[in-house]
């Protein structure tokens, strides 16, 4: 009945075509199978050569130093035996052969590579020196004096390695290990003869006692990769179909012969990504036995305390689970396919989409993320811990199905816009004469203005996290706003010869736009604020999520005008310059004008580096850009910017912390926000060129 | 009088260039074609041919007025639209990797061709284009005479009544498009609708019953052959062809106003 369909016929053929492509069944389903064996083969070959040279090899050591007769005695008191027994999880590491020999340079002898390593045996007297010479360069804390112990004739020992090679490293730490265990010997034994009266390894018991049960900690180990993993050969199996899809259609021309034909866009589109499943999924599972098979075959290690228990009904769990994210995956590499125009432009996208999509899984890695959280609502991400919680046996229902619903919805939403790739002339047809690339100047620009944006946000991040010097106010505000943004700015006007008072909307405005702006900036700041309140209700965020939205930066040494003109004048100005001047007109044709301030804002907050500023910065920014767009001016941007930050460093400097008000105060501001808003709806003069709404 | 298959009226395509802002690629364009009649668009590049057809394929959305193909409004049921016809274009390539025969049972299938008839058609379609001796062989290893019968086999795959086909000798050998000319001839012998766009003078001349010569998304005149020599004084159709473009851009009144006249008349035409 379906292979009858019109997307079964599609389907059909789709994968008949494949079947029929060598190349590609060779590269994503072949080489992939044999690359995991050959990997394991070659690594566990390895690893056995290794140990196997090691066990042959007599590595050279040295002892030196005053005390060094006694180091070897205490050398000498190590016995293999007992020390296998201590420790039953080393007892099949390789038991390595050193053998001492003579040296007058060990030091040179290390650095010539003819030695491993040296002990050195000091005197107890001298390392005490040396550590509080070394204590009074550092601290001036009192190095507290010892008592004297010049009667125990113990050496201390300096064990010297190098650990940029590899022999000198692994004899040293196998010296290392036989060190501790005499020690420990001698501990007990001078115990026993100072007549301690119980064995010294009966002190201070500490026996620990896990109540999980031996599958859900194997769980808890691979919850954390599981949804990684899975991901990954979706992704890498499914990508080369995907780029085939469509991009491979429209390179060779034969998307327009689909598109005339009576199979709905629908129908087409629902065929490939069944495809797209089918083959990432297949290759998903074939992966995974391939797995178990070597895990079965033990050429993977497996630890002995490994057990998984698990029972149909959480093995159904994960499939569901796995359903959204094997669409996520599939829908998203079929959108990349619809925007790309060629194959090569396929694997341009496909890097950065690749890491996008696995960023996220990685978030059940994080320890203390729990389902019950903002985390929730992030597509995959949500998958990736609602999976660890499965295998750990602790999880909720409803937060299962909310993230299930909420990445099923990711996908849907990516199948769509596939859908609508279809249906826009740019990218259906190969590109043909592009004029921007011909007049240049002013007409490259919206296209451009990514790149430079990207350019100052990776500057910024750079300065930000690798100067020291720049980590005070001044010269970080001066470099940000001054430098970058405001030079930023110029520089795209000067390059690209962009008609500045256009580019900037440095347009005059009613008078009463400037009654909205001194009773809204104060008053939409606390309505913000009951934001941040609200959604902390529903997902618990850090306490220091809320600050951000009140508090700035405020260094109590700069006088109240500095940090006015720092933090509230200049942001005013050089942000709004940046954002809502140059970055709103080079995207204002490009999206439509809900969009375009979203976008403005989440790049505006973008730029504030720090996560718990990017919520409050970006609604800010969004908040910004609507002004813009509705007064048709900067200036009015400016000025509401810049007593938002007023606000903030008001309220710090009188001690009035404004995540405390009363409620009515809250309220009183969403009333004069919302009054506001309606004013400047009223008298707007929308900013000019905007894109339309689509006919 | 035969059946009215294709009306366009007033039909618009206006897209979004980030250089230059709104771009009005066809500016509402009237004409309409018959049963057994080949339709000419005649028009240099970039003049809206192609945009103007792959609305009338459905492929694009109009951005105003409309096109109906037998009966139906490509924006309300683009799918009957394109169950109704057939789209031939030197761009819409074949897929490599399905044999001929293959080829035409794929498009037959998917525009919904009654399901047990489909075996049928493959092969009445391979006898009739020729194809019989390469029919298994994949496309990918045919020549390009080969692929052309191919492509025409799966336009016709589904028999639809409507025949559009966008500078289809673009490309192509002499012979080869002699070849293609007579196929067309054939079709419309049969009694299909064809669209045909080109911008070649002789493929109009030859082939067309009637000609649109489209200059910047307009419609500047639209008559046979015959008729044109008559208005213009002109024998050829290049002279002819000159001489609208030229006054289209001149902006003088005596072409716009017979196709004002046509156009109200099948406004009212639909109206009734």
């Amino acid at each position: 009945m379906f292979f009858g369909s019109v997307l079964g016929t599609l389907f059909r053929f789709e994968l008949k075509m494949l079947l029929r492509d060598k190349r590609t069944i060779i590269v994503s389903i072949v080489l992939p199978i044999l690359v995991m064996p050959l990997l394991l083969f070659s690594s566990s070959m390895t690893e056995r050569s290794r140990e196997e040279r090691q066990e042959a090899k007599v590595f050279r050591y040295a002892v030196v130093g005053a005390e060094a007769a006694l180091a070897r005695q205490v050398i000498a008191s190590y016995v293999p035996e007992a020390a296998a027994e201590d420790d039953a999880e080393d007892s099949d590491a390789v038991e390595l052969k050193l053998e001492e020999v003579e040296s007058t340079d060990p030091q040179a002898e290390l650095e010539a590579q003819t030695l491993h390593f040296f002990v050195e045996a000091l005197a107890p007297g001298v390392w005490l020196a040396e550590q509080a010479e070394e204590a009074k360069d550092e601290a001036p804390v009192a190095v507290t004096e010892r008592p004297d112990k010049e009667e125990i004739p113990l050496p201390l020992l300096r064990l010297v390695y190098r650990a940029n090679w590899d022999d000198s490293e692994t004899a040293s730490s196998e010296m290392r290990y036989r060190l501790r265990s005499a020690r420990s010997d001698l501990r007990e034994l001078a115990l026993e003869e100072s007549g301690f009266p119980v064995a010294a390894g009966d002190v201070a018991v500490i026996e620990p006692n896990d109540l999980a049960t031996a599958s859900q900690r194997t769980g808890a180990t691979v919850g954390r990769f599981a949804t990684l993993f899975v991901l990954l050969f979706l992704l890498t199996g499914g990508s080369v179909v995907a780029a085939d899809a469509i991009a491979g259609e429209k390179e060779r021309g034969t998307l327009e012969t689909v598109l005339t034909t009576a199979a709905s866009r629908r129908d087409i589109v629902g065929a490939k990504l069944l495809l797209i499943l089918a083959v990432g999924i297949g290759i998903t599972v074939i992966q995974i036995l391939n797995l178990l098979l070597y895990v079965g075959l033990d050429l993977i290690p497996v630890p002995d305390s490994f057990a998984v228990d698990l029972s149909a009904g959480t093995v159904f769990m994960l499939l569901l689970l796995f359903l959204p994210l094997a669409a996520i995956a599939g829908s998203v590499l079929l959108l990349v396919s619809g925007y790309a125009k060629t194959y090569k432009e396929f694997q341009l996208y496909f890097f950065p989409v690749f890491i996008l999509l696995l960023a996220p899984a990685l978030a059940s890695m994080l320890p203390a993320v729990e389902l019950r959280s903002a985390i929730v609502l992030v597509p995959i991400a949500n998958l990736s811990v609602a999976v660890r919680s499965i295998l750990v046996g602790q999880f909720d229902l409803l937060f299962l199905a909310i993230a299930w619903l909420v990445s099923m919805a990711a996908a849907v939403f990516a199948g769509r816009a596939t859908l609508r790739s279809l249906s826009t002339e740019r990218l259906i047809t190969a590109s043909e004469l592009d004029r921007a690339d011909l007049e240049g100047g002013a007409a490259l620009f919206p296209r451009h203005a990514w790149r430079w944006f990207l350019g100052m946000w990776v500057i910024m991040l750079l300065v930000a996290t690798n100067l020291e010097s720049m980590q005070g106010l001044r010269p970080q505000i001066f470099f940000n706003l001054i430098g970058l943004f405001l030079g930023g700015s110029l520089l795209m006007i000067w390059r690209y010869e962009l008609p500045i008072r256009e580019v900037l909307a440095l347009r005059p405005v009613k008078p009463v736009v400037w009654l909205a702006v001194i009773l809204g900036a104060p008053a939409c700041h606390l309505a913000m604020i009951t934001v941040a309140k609200i959604s902390a209700m529903l997902f618990p965020v850090p306490e220091r999520m809320l600050e951000g939205f009140s508090n700035l930066l405020m260094p109590a040494e700069l006088p109240f005008w500095e940090v006015l003109l720092l933090v509230s004048v200049l942001p005013g100005i050089c942000e709004e310059i940046a954002f809502r001047g140059v970055l709103l007109h080079a995207l204002r044709q490009r999206f439509r004008p809900l969009a375009l301030c979203l976008i403005v804002g989440v790049v505006f907050g973008m730029f504030h580096i720090s996560l718990i500023r990017l919520l409050p910065t970006a609604v800010l920014g969004v908040v910004m850009a609507a002004l813009t767009l509705v007064t048709g001016s900067i200036f009015p941007a400016m000025v509401w910017h810049a007593l938002n930050n007023a606000t903030a460093i008001a309220s710090g400097y009188a001690g009035l912390p404004l995540t405390e008000l009363e409620p009515w105060a809250y309220a009183a501001a969403w009333l004069v926000f919302g009054l506001v808003s309606f004013l400047l709806w009223r008298h707007r003069s929308v900013y000019p060129g905007l894109r339309r709404p689509a006919p | 009088m035969s059946e009215v298959r294709v009306r366009v009226t007033g039909l618009a395509k206006s897209f979004f260039d980030e250089g230059r802002g709104e771009v009005l690629a066809v500016r509402g364009i009237h004409f309409d074609c018959q049963e057994g009649e080949i339709f000419g668009l005649l028009g240099a590049n970039g003049a809206g041919k192609t945009t103007t057809l792959r609305m009338l394929s459905t492929i694009l959305e109009p951005s105003a007025g409309h096109a109906v193909l037998m009966g139906h409004d490509v924006r309300e049921a683009p799918e009957l639209v394109r169950r109704s016809l057939g789209f031939y274009s030197a761009s819409t390539a074949l897929y490599p990797r399905l044999t001929a025969r293959e080829t035409i049972e794929f498009f037959a299938r998917i525009n919904r061709y009654p399901r047990d008839q489909v075996a049928n058609r493959v092969e009445t379609l391979i006898e009739r284009f020729g194809i019989t001796e390469f029919a298994d062989a994949r496309v990918d290893k045919l020549s390009s005479g080969m692929k052309q019968k191919v492509s025409l086999a799966r336009t016709m795959a589904h028999d639809p009544p409507i025949l559009i086909f966008d500078e289809p000798t673009v490309g192509l050998d002499v012979l080869n498009a002699l070849e293609l000319q007579k196929m067309i001839q054939e079709l419309r012998a049969e009694g299909k609708t064809i669209i045909f766009s080109t911008h070649i003078m002789s493929e109009a001349e030859r082939l067309c019953d009637r000609i649109a010569i489209i200059h910047r998304g307009e419609i500047l005149t639209c008559d046979t052959l015959d008729g044109l020599r008559e208005s213009t004084g002109c024998h050829y159709l290049e002279d002819i062809f000159v001489r609208y473009v030229r006054a289209g851009e001149d902006g003088e009144p005596m072409v716009a106003a017979d196709d004002q006249a046509d156009a109200t008349e099948d406004r009212s035409m639909k109206d009734q």
